[in-house]
């Protein structure tokens, strides 16, 4: 019984003018990349009224392109627009990159990630089954409502490392956690930050991004050559689905970087299981320490006691993983 | 493609060839793996309207008022439709009219109809259904079955939450229970699935210059939805023409009325051809589902293993109205006992209405549930007596020509034991716990299922035609090919009766301004209905051709042969083609047509208390299945199915074969992950977004083997293939989580959250998780 909502479409031709226009609508301007979460957005209308944008501002248009993936001075650059289907498929960033490489490939389905881009990926918006809900069913915290309904309902897909003011949604991209554990960079048109910092928000954001500014570039540091980055992903499905928990991490060469993802309602860094690592050899037991202090500060909620474990048996894998090369 | 046709063109060499266990492709399949053929929601027709229906929002409700007045008014706005403008009867239901087509005074459902929609375009539609003002009064919902029965629930129809209750029983069964040696008793549940075809319900409709109403959608019976749209429409039969080929997937969802009244009723209000299209999420709200049930059973057997006593109370959720309910709670009542000889048992049975929108038909029709608790019983049994899995059916399993629970064999030709015979041996693969926190089990269960409607009564119907000016042999029948490749079999049918390339033969499909009436597709029995009415009216060509044939060769016609397409006599010089013959009779103005109807062998009368038991025919298949299980994350992943079926002659192995893989692979779904869910009545998960079904990374290696029996009531000895494969594998998955984990999951989908919970209530999770790897 839904039309998609109607909304004016603009295409940016420079940065300027794209977050010039950004800044000109305050907030009823959204930026529009690959399109694969907006327009779904645009259709099932899970938003209350007043936040919905008049206007899309097409980025793809601006040139010079924001598409490119390149490695200069230990460097891996990677543009904003740049679909997760050839950062899944470049060999350089396979080889070197793996963690990030294997988190897009991982991304929803073929058809998706040959559309979507990575700075669409790391922007999505935080949610959960209730933000979700088609017609604003559910007026959470997120849109400016007073209650979380995820906290006293179902909630076996939510945040088990508590609430951000009260809400226990979950960040579910799989490319955050590659990017964190990778130690990258995000540079905006305004400002670089530490892919750590990124989401680092209160409720409602998802990011920490202004209603003028957007990703521009990746910038990923060349791992040491010793050290391995894994990524690794628990759905219900294998394909075309959203993470329970995911993670990646970076391990070897005196470097241990641990991130999950759909955990909290940002990405989650271990550095409780970090700290264990420092300066151990990497075995069966070293894993299982690891997992166990990854998960040390978990509090579940009333049905998802079992993410735990998930999140736990995650972090050991990945850091055996990272053993065998 | 490996496949070629035989490069002879002249019929004696052609004929060579048997069209009988011939893998050729589809016939339809090219124009589908193109993307040019076109389905109904495809089709557009000059000024045609869009439909929309206005639904109920609430799961229970009175509607107080309904106004149309803001809507009609509308611009673009061609009609809006609500209860009192339909000219016949207000109901519909495949075996009891007890749907409403447009709500009058309750809503039942959370999207049941109350009004429809027509304008010029989409959008205008979506606003004018939206400026329908409905007033509701909200009732007190009944959301479960245990709600329905409880006292002081709200009455859902004037006879009660009951749509029916039967209780078969024989012998002694409660006394047989405490006296046998070992007793499992076990409470299942089993779970809402739904169909997610790729094309959801929907089609148009338009009325001819001579007032015909023609109505093109998915379906699986047009002439059943000719005969409801009549009664709505309160017009005759005559005046209405349905066609539903092709369809993009059934599966069950498509054989009771979806979208087919509500656009004959609006092209028959505006005059004007009509698109009514679900959206996929409409579709996830209000198209039909499986039934969930619960099942408690209580089965007991000798120190030896035999079977004593089997008590099954049995409750299925139909929803809001009837559909296919009843006839689907005889099949599991007939599929309870299994296959096997139990000399005492009680089986009660509940129909129990909810508000959880409306449950149909889904490939397997009842089997499933039944299956997975009766199948699930047995290998518990075996494991407390500790006997081999494969060794207690068979002890169990009922001999060929021996009668069952119901006074028929369960089997007309030996296949049963030839299964377990050929399964001997696969069980002992066991043990291969890969790594730690992964354990590797194996399971099995044996399943049967009825091919056709048993004690109902069911006639199809075909026509073949002999086209002289084209050389060509048309098939007309009207049980849909909807995927499962009916079109090809039948065309392979006619093909060998007649002697011909199957290049000769067309197929015209599901019109009911066409074909006589072949009934359904459904209950496995596509090709066994429409190859046996096939066959007669071959029969009755030849018959006939060979008078048209005799004149010209001059003989008389007691001497006149055919073979490989040609009649010739002993003795007369010449032959004459079955062309020229039909040519001949055409020349006198006669069609050369032949029509013929086969009567499905039944017994007279159903058992009493059901509609349709018993079956006399079935298909029979064992499935073995491996299951990695993870401790930690509590997944289990189907890596392996092995099937083993009966499903007599196969007319073509490569589509057989496919419908063995779907049916496996839509029955690991079941088993793992698929789940409505509803909270109050309301459906959660309403897409392929959240409503999560198998993608190919998560498909086992399915392997088939086929214990080829010839069955004599059917088309060259064919049975049925559609349901059998699905029917096996919930339980068999269930049982190889309990080989790897000890503790046996009872519910369905066995998903993360309930085996962790099952790991956990069993001890498994967390605590001693460790000790269990080190173990390992």
């Amino acid at each position: 019984m839904r039309t998609i909502r109607k909304f004016e479409f603009l295409n940016a031709r420079t940065i300027d003018e794209a977050v010039n226009t950004l800044a000109a609508y305050k907030g009823k301007a959204w930026p529009f990349a690959g399109g694969t979460d907006i327009l779904r957005m645009m259709r099932f209308q899970p938003l209350p009224e007043n936040l919905y944008p008049e206007v899309l501002i097409n980025l793809k248009t601006i040139s010079p392109s924001l598409e490119y993936i390149k490695e200069e001075d230990g460097i891996l650059s990677i543009g904003a627009l740049t679909k997760l289907v050839d950062i899944a498929n470049n060999a350089l960033v396979g080889e070197r990159y793996s963690a990030l490489a294997n988190a897009a490939n991982k991304v929803a389905s073929p058809q998706i990630r040959n559309m979507a881009t990575i700075s669409g990926n790391i922007c999505q918006l935080t949610h959960c089954l209730y933000f979700s809900k088609p017609d604003n069913r559910f007026h959470c915290l997120r849109k400016g409502g007073s209650e979380c309904p995820a906290q006293l309902g179902d909630n076996r897909y939510c945040s088990i490392f508590g609430d951000v003011n009260g809400c226990v949604a979950v960040n579910t991209s799989d490319i955050a956690p590659a990017l964190i554990a990778l130690n990258a960079r995000i540079k905006t048109n305004k400002r670089m930050v530490n892919a750590g910092e990124f989401w680092d928000v209160r409720v409602p954001g998802s990011t920490i991004l202004d209603e003028d500014e957007i990703v521009v570039e990746i910038q990923v540091p060349r791992p040491p050559p010793d050290a391995k980055s894994v990524f690794m992903k628990f759905s219900i499905r294998s394909s075309i689905d959203f993470p329970i928990v995911n993670g990646a991490a970076l391990i070897g060469d005196g470097v241990a970087r641990i991130a999950l993802n759909a955990v909290a309602p940002k990405p989650y860094r271990a550095t409780k299981a970090e700290e264990v690592l420092k300066g151990k050899t990497i075995d069966e037991t070293a894993a299982e320490e690891a997992a166990i202090a990854a998960v040390s500060e978990a509090s579940p909620l009333s049905f998802n006691k079992w993410k735990i474990s998930v999140a736990k048996a995650i972090v050991k894998r990945m850091v055996l993983n990272t053993k065998s090369r | 493609m490996n496949w070629r046709w035989p490069e002879s063109t002249s019929l004696e060499e052609v004929l060579k060839v048997h069209w009988i266990g011939a893998s050729i492709p589809r016939l339809d399949g090219w124009p589908k793996v193109r993307g040019e053929a076109r389905y109904p929601t495809d089709l557009v027709l000059e000024e045609m309207l869009h439909a929309k229906t206005v639904r109920s929002p609430h799961p229970h409700a009175k509607i107080l008022s309904v106004d149309t007045s803001e809507a009609d008014g509308m611009p673009g706005v061609a009609a809006v439709l609500t209860a009192s403008d339909i000219p016949g009867q207000n109901r519909y239901g495949a075996l009891v009219q007890d749907a409403p087509v447009l709500a009058e005074d309750v809503v039942r459902y959370i999207g049941e109809p109350v009004a429809l929609v027509a304008a010029v375009c989409e959008e205008a539609a979506v606003e004018a259904a939206e400026a329908v003002n409905v007033e509701y009064q909200p009732l007190r919902p009944v959301t479960s079955i245990e709600e329905a029965l409880s006292p002081g629930a709200p009455r859902l129809h004037s006879t009660g939450n009951v749509a029916r209750h039967t209780v078969i029983s024989r012998g002694s069964p409660h006394s047989a229970i405490e006296t046998s040696d070992v007793v499992v008793e076990t409470m299942y549940r089993t779970q809402s699935q739904k169909h997610m075809f790729l094309e959801p319900e929907g089609g148009v409709a338009w009325i001819d210059e001579d007032g015909t109403i023609n109505v093109v959608a998915g379906g699986q019976n047009p002439y059943r939805d000719k005969l409801q749209i009549s009664r709505v429409l309160g017009l005759p039969m005559e005046k209405i023409r349905v066609v539903s080929y092709p369809a993009g997937g059934a599966f069950g969802g498509k054989d009771d009325i979806t979208v087919q009244i509500h656009l004959a009723l609006l092209a028959w209000k505006t005059g004007k051809p009509v698109r009514l299209v679900w959206s996929r999420e409409e579709s996830g709200v209000v198209g039909y589902h499986r039934h969930p049930y619960r099942m408690e059973m209580k089965t007991g057997a000798t120190r030896d293993g035999r079977l004593t006593a089997n008590l099954a109370k049995i409750y299925s959720d139909t929803g809001a109205y009837q559909s296919f309910g009843p006839a689907i709670l005889d099949v599991s009542i007939e599929m309870i006992n299994g296959p096997y000889r139990i000399p005492n048992y009680e089986i009660d049975a509940y129909l129990v209405y909810t508000d959880n929108g409306v449950a149909s038909a889904f490939r397997g029709f009842g089997a499933p549930q039944a299956n997975f608790a009766i199948e699930s019983q047995l290998n518990m049994i075996a494991e407390k007596l500790g006997m081999d899995k494969l060794e207690i059916r068979a002890m169990n399993v009922l001999g060929p020509r021996e009668p069952g629970s119901f006074g028929v064999a369960v089997e007309t030709e030996p296949s049963i034991q030839r299964i377990l015979e050929r399964a001997r041996g696969r069980l002992s693969r066991v043990g291969t716990p890969s790594r730690g926190w992964s354990r590797r089990g194996i399971g099995v269960a044996l399943a049967m299922k009825g091919v056709g409607f048993g004690a109902i009564p069911d006639y199809p119907a075909a026509a073949i035609e002999i086209d002289p000016d084209r050389e060509r042999v048309v098939a007309y029948f009207t049980n849909p090919d909807y995927g499962q490749g009916v079109i090809t079999s039948c065309a392979q049918i006619v093909a060998e009766a007649l002697q011909l390339h199957v290049d000769k033969v067309e197929v015209v499909n599901a019109d009911t301004a066409l074909s006589p009436d072949t009934g359904s597709s459904s209950a496995s029995k596509s090709t066994y209905a429409a190859g046996n009415a096939l066959l007669l009216a071959a029969r009755n060509a030849v018959r006939r051709l060979a008078l048209e044939a005799a004149r010209i060769l001059g003989v008389p016609a007691s001497e006149v042969g055919y073979d490989a397409g040609f009649f010739s006599a002993p003795g007369s010089r010449g032959r004459v083609s079955i062309f020229d013959a039909a040519a001949e009779m055409a020349s006198r103005g006669s069609r050369p047509r032949f029509e013929a109807a086969f009567e499905i062998p039944r017994r007279p009368e159903p058992v009493e208390g059901t509609l349709e038991v018993p079956h006399l025919v079935f298909s029979h298949a064992l499935a073995i299945a491996e299951v990695d299980v993870d401790l930690l994350l509590a997944k289990a992943e189907a890596k392996d199915v092995h099937l083993i079926a009966d499903v007599g002659r196969l007319i073509n192995p490569v589509g057989a074969r496919a419908q063995m893989e779907g049916g496996a692979i839509q029955g690991v779904g079941y088993a793992l992950m698929e789940e409505q869910a509803y909270s109050d009545a309301r459906t959660e998960n309403i897409n392929f977004t959240t409503y999560i079904v198998p993608t190919i990374a998560d498909v086992p290696d399915v392997s088939v083997e086929f214990v080829e029996g010839e069955e004599k009531t059917g088309p060259y000895g064919a049975k049925g293939a559609g349901e059998v494969p699905f029917v096996p594998i919930a339980a068999a998955v269930a049982d190889a989580i309990a080989d790897a984990t000890g503790v046996r999951p009872t519910e369905l989908p066995m998903n993360g959250e309930r085996l962790s919970r099952l790991l956990a209530s069993a001890g498994l999770l967390p605590k001693r998780l460790s000790r269990l790897l080190e173990g390992a």
